[in-house]
Order: structure tokens, then sequence, then C-alpha cells
């Protein structure tokens, strides 16, 4: 019983120190801007920063998560003014990843009707598929600790009532957030039903790095196409079908 | 990118499983840790898809999926005797706002009277 007692204090006690400082590089679109904020109201252990202005000197990132106590921190830097690649990474010593963001869909989408209070707790959910190599091991750690609200945290609430899904499918992470929902009519006492409360989103990884925004190449994914050849590509594709029409 | 554009292409396929796992080891939650300061579940079979393109069936399964563990890590936690559930009269600010969840019924209410009138 004692024992027991003992596990009830530790359980009270705020060990799991989480902070995740979100922010982004000039010039991303009022689409990533609400992405970004939907990121924030999500997560209550997260801080905010003003826009970075320097794209060369991306280590500079670690001096502003510093500053701000943060021990993790995602970093969204836009391309183009069409492409937004996502950072996340471990403040000071690393390691960090590069995402490339794709199929996005905010929070502010109408048909995604779930909703779930501001700063409670996520239960997270792992595709097993991240196990099968070391590279998603590491992902799947880093994942946890940045996007999970750690208990005690003083602006996190003691309630769980959503689920962050991660699956590892077609070589990317596809991100699902749930709400818990007991369905009324049926009188049920347990959860039963999910509805989706956004975002939605994929995460293709690039490439993950040993330090935080440097160091060297721990792994890189030989499948990534970056945005642009795709889109030449594509062009290229409907140039083909013109020709042929033609001939 | 210019850094990506300086490396030489022979390094594509690079994987240093010895530095992954030094550095999973590096950033790993003690091991004394509580499952419940981090609430990180992971499913016990790959989930496999047919045609990850497919939309309905690809949401389909994840929302299965999803449920199944959900189920499962809220029965632990009741078991465990951690309360989770926000108490009846407990009101605090929602993700999303009242106006933005109005529109969301308006939109709901005007696609079932689409369906009603196409039925």
């Amino acid at each position: 019983k004692a024992e027991r007692q003992k596990d009830r204090r530790d359980l009270r006690k705020y060990v799991n120190k989480q902070r995740t400082l979100i922010f982004a590089s000039r010039g991303i679109t009022h689409r990533d801007r609400h992405f970004m904020a939907d990121l924030r109201d999500l997560l209550p252990h997260s801080k905010k920063d003003v826009k970075f202005d320097s794209k060369a000197k991306l280590y500079l990132v670690n001096e502003v998560a510093e500053m701000k106590n943060c021990n993790n921190c995602i970093f969204f830097e836009a391309r183009k003014g069409k492409d937004l690649y996502m950072w996340m990474s471990r403040i000071p010593s690393g390691p960090s990843v590069k995402f490339l963001v794709e199929n996005l869909h905010t929070m502010s989408e109408l048909k995604l009707t779930g909703n779930c209070l501001k700063g409670s707790r996520p239960l997270l959910l792992f595709d097993k598929n991240f196990d099968e190599s070391p590279a998603f091991r590491l992902l799947k750690e880093m994942l946890t600790q940045v996007l999970g609200s750690p208990k005690g945290h003083p602006k996190v609430k003691p309630f769980i009532d959503h689920q962050f899904s991660f699956f590892l499918q077609d070589n990317r992470i596809w991100f699902r957030n749930y709400q818990l929902v007991k369905s009324d009519d049926k009188g049920s006492q347990e959860v039963d039903t999910l509805v989706e409360i956004g975002p939605r989103f994929c995460l293709n990884p690039v490439r993950i790095l040993s330090g935080s925004f440097g160091g060297t190449t721990l792994w890189q994914n030989p499948d990534f196409v970056t945005p642009n050849r795709m889109r030449a590509m594509r062009k290229r594709g409907k140039q083909d079908v013109v020709r042929e029409r033609r001939d | 990118g210019d850094t990506e554009k300086s490396k030489p292409a022979t390094k594509k396929n690079k994987i240093d499983v010895l530095g992954l796992e030094s550095k999973l080891r590096d950033i790993k939650l003690p091991e004394q840790f509580h499952w419940v300061e981090s609430l990180a579940v992971t499913s016990t079979k790959p989930l496999e898809l047919e045609d990850v393109h497919d939309d309905l069936k690809r949401e389909a399964a994840f929302y299965t999926e999803s449920l199944k563990a959900a189920k499962i890590c809220l029965k632990n936690l009741k078991q465990m005797n951690i309360p989770f559930e926000r108490p009846e009269d407990f009101y605090a600010e929602m993700v999303k706002t009242d106006a933005h969840m109005a529109k969301v019924k308006a939109k709901l209410l005007v696609e079932r009277k689409k369906m009603d009138a196409t039925a």
C-alpha cells in the first residue's frame, strides 16, 4: 500500500518538462499561418516568437529557442510562396528533422466538425510501421515529446478529450486529430465515436540531422522528390500529352 | 535550397543506423516515467493499406485503428484510477470558437436539406 501511495505522489509531480517554440520564417502564406495557429492552439506547452528573418542562418533559431527557454522547436520555412517545410528540433543538441508539409487541411475547414477543450491533453497513437526502421523510431520519440502535452505543465489541463494519430504510409507521416466522443443517443458511458477536429496533413521527411539545425546527416529520404522537380515533371508530362495529340 | 545543391548525389541513400540509435537513446524519456506522462501508444500490428490514395478506405482504416487505441487507453486510465474526464460543470475555452462551430452546424444543416431534397 505504501508503494501505491508513493506512486500516487509521483504522479502528481511535474516531471516531463517539454516546451515547444513554434514560429516561422518570413514569406509564409495565410494558409500556413492558419496551420501554425492551429498547432499553437493544440499545444498548450508551446510558445511563440515573431517571424524569423534570415533563411540562410538557420542555426540562429537555436538562440531564439534558448532565449525562450524551450527544449523543442517547430520552425516553418516557406519557399516560393507555395511550399511549406517544417523543421522539428530538439534544442540545443539535436537531433533535428526537416519535413515537407503535404495535403494540408487546417482546422478552420468546415467539414471537420469535432472540437476539444483548449489546453486538454491528447492521446498519441503511432502506427506499428514506425518501429520497423531506426529513422522512424527516432521520429516517433521526437513527435511524442514535441507534440504531446506534458502532464502537469502549468497551461495543460488534466483532461483527455482528443487523440493525435500518426500513421506511416507511403513513406509519409499522416496526422489526424480526433475528438473522443460518447454518443449521447445510446446513453453510453464509454467513448465510442471519434469526430475529426483537424488539422489534417502529411509530413514527408526529407532529412534527419544529428544536431539542431546542423550537424551531420543521419538519414536522408531516398524517395524524396523536391516540389520544384515534381512541378517540372508534371509540366513535362502535360507537354507530352499535347505532343501526342498533335501527332 | 543551397544546402541540397552542394551535396554530391552519392550521398542520396545515407542511413547512419548507429547515429540514429545513439540519438534516440539521448533523447528518450527516462524509463521510470509513468506512461501517463506522455500518453503515447503504438499499435500492435502495422496498418496495411491496399491503396493509400483511396481516400474513403484510408480514412476508414485510420478511424478504426484510432478508435480501437482510444478505447484501450481510456480503459487503462480508468483501471489505473487516473481521472481524465472533464467535470460537467467545468467550462473553459474551446479550440474552435462558438462562432466557428455555429458555421459548422449551419453547413451540416444545409447539406442535410440537400440530401433530403434529392432523396
